[in-house]
């Protein structure tokens, strides 16, 4: 009896072991981690500093507004406004898109784009497409704008800001077709409870130097 | 040592049974996922009071608002339970324990692997009867990941129920 109670005592120190080794050797990828965050975190009263070559961005969260009929938030990036729906699966942009014509400017697009497509996981793909067709007297033009974005690898970024680990990398693809097309593209990396940490358009790099 | 064996025979016994239940994502993951369904298989082995389980359970986190992501749990885990309270045909059981979480997320064309430790706290209400064994009881399994500003916790409640053959 005795020898079995120590026995059964041997075993109950063995899982001791075998629990602690797993909590402290137990390596992790920080999926769950990844899973839980939010990378494009927009609080009222949240800034974030930039620097492009010589010249710095001031971006900040200013609060709620409604434009479309929408509730929307409004940030301003050096004093410029710009508009984002967030919801759990989804930010949205407003787009404003104009083309000139004889006598002034046309709106052609005026309505929030897809900008984030969530939750980021490596190797999703989505699109956001608008199509309209533009009329000059007798001429028509088919208008069509493509947003194409490939969630690339998970990778740590250094900026001036600090080490951002479990960055995701995406890659933007802007089209607009019409009687002629262009195409932008650039590259964002978002860093968990903080956003854009860093942004590569053409030899432009964007480099975040503070956020609160 | 005969004995032993047979002593232990006597007064313990392995148990096989299956698991479902219901998990809840917590923190971050709910604004993303649903709850969770469980499906699961546990052998145990008892003395007395005590109680070693070894057990695999399923976790399947669909989307919020019907986007295609989804996140699944294959979980593994070894558990020590004590029945502290004990009737003839009842009881009420704590345990703790460790596992580890093979992870999956999927969306759309993206997928992530992973993998993360994790510890168990467990309190379950038992029925004996016969060779059979039937629990239900809360787990908190509490998933443990190493990130650049220290460890990142995430908690899953969830609910399940057990039903067991003693052999």
């Amino acid at each position: 009896m005795f020898s079995e109670r120590q026995n059964f005592k041997a075993v109950l120190r063995l899982i001791g072991v075998f629990v602690l080794a797993v909590l402290i050797f137990g390596c992790s990828d920080r999926t769950l981690f990844r899973a839980g965050s939010n990378y494009f975190p927009l609080n009222a009263g949240r800034s974030w500093k930039y620097l492009i070559g010589d010249d710095t961005v001031y971006v900040e969260v200013r609060g709620d507004t409604a434009i479309l009929n929408r509730g929307c938030i409004q940030v301003d990036r050096n004093f410029a406004p710009e508009y984002y729906i967030t919801s759990p699966t989804e930010v949205r942009k407003l787009i404003i898109e104009t083309v000139p014509r004889p006598g002034g400017e046309d709106t052609v697009e005026y309505r929030f784009g897809l900008r984030y497509y969530l939750p980021l996981v490596e190797g999703n793909r989505y699109e956001d497409r608008f199509d309209t067709t533009l009329i000059y007297g007798l001429d028509t033009i088919n208008y069509t704008h493509l947003l194409t974005v490939n969630v690339g690898k998970i990778e740590p970024v250094q900026v001036p800001a600090g080490v951002f680990n479990d960055c995701y990398r995406l890659d933007f693809t802007e089209t607009i077709m019409k009687d002629d097309t262009t195409s932008r593209l650039w590259v964002e990396w978002l860093a968990p409870g903080v956003g854009v940490v860093r942004r590569l358009t053409g030899s432009d790099e964007e480099v975040l130097v503070e956020y609160h | 040592m005969n004995l032993i064996i047979i002593f232990t025979v006597l007064v313990s016994g392995v148990d096989i049974g299956g698991r479902v239940g219901v998990a809840f994502p917590t923190a971050g993951i709910n604004r993303y996922t649903r709850s969770s369904t469980v499906i699961g298989l546990q052998t145990g082995y008892s003395f007395k009071q005590h109680r070693l389980e070894l057990g695999y359970s399923y976790l399947t986190f669909p989307g919020r608002v019907n986007i295609p992501y989804e996140l699944n749990i294959y979980h593994l885990s070894l558990l020590y339970e004590n029945e502290f309270f004990h009737r003839p045909a009842w009881g009420i059981s704590a345990g703790a324990g460790a596992g580890f979480g093979f992870i999956r997320r999927s969306f759309n064309t993206g997928l992530e692997n992973g993998r993360a430790p994790n510890a168990s706290l467990v309190l379950k209400f038992i029925q004996h009867e016969g060779r059979s064994r039937v629990s239900a009881g809360l787990d908190n399994m509490i998933f443990f990941e190493k990130t650049g500003s220290g460890p990142a916790l995430t908690y899953f409640p969830m609910l399940r129920a057990e039903v067991a053959y003693v052999f």
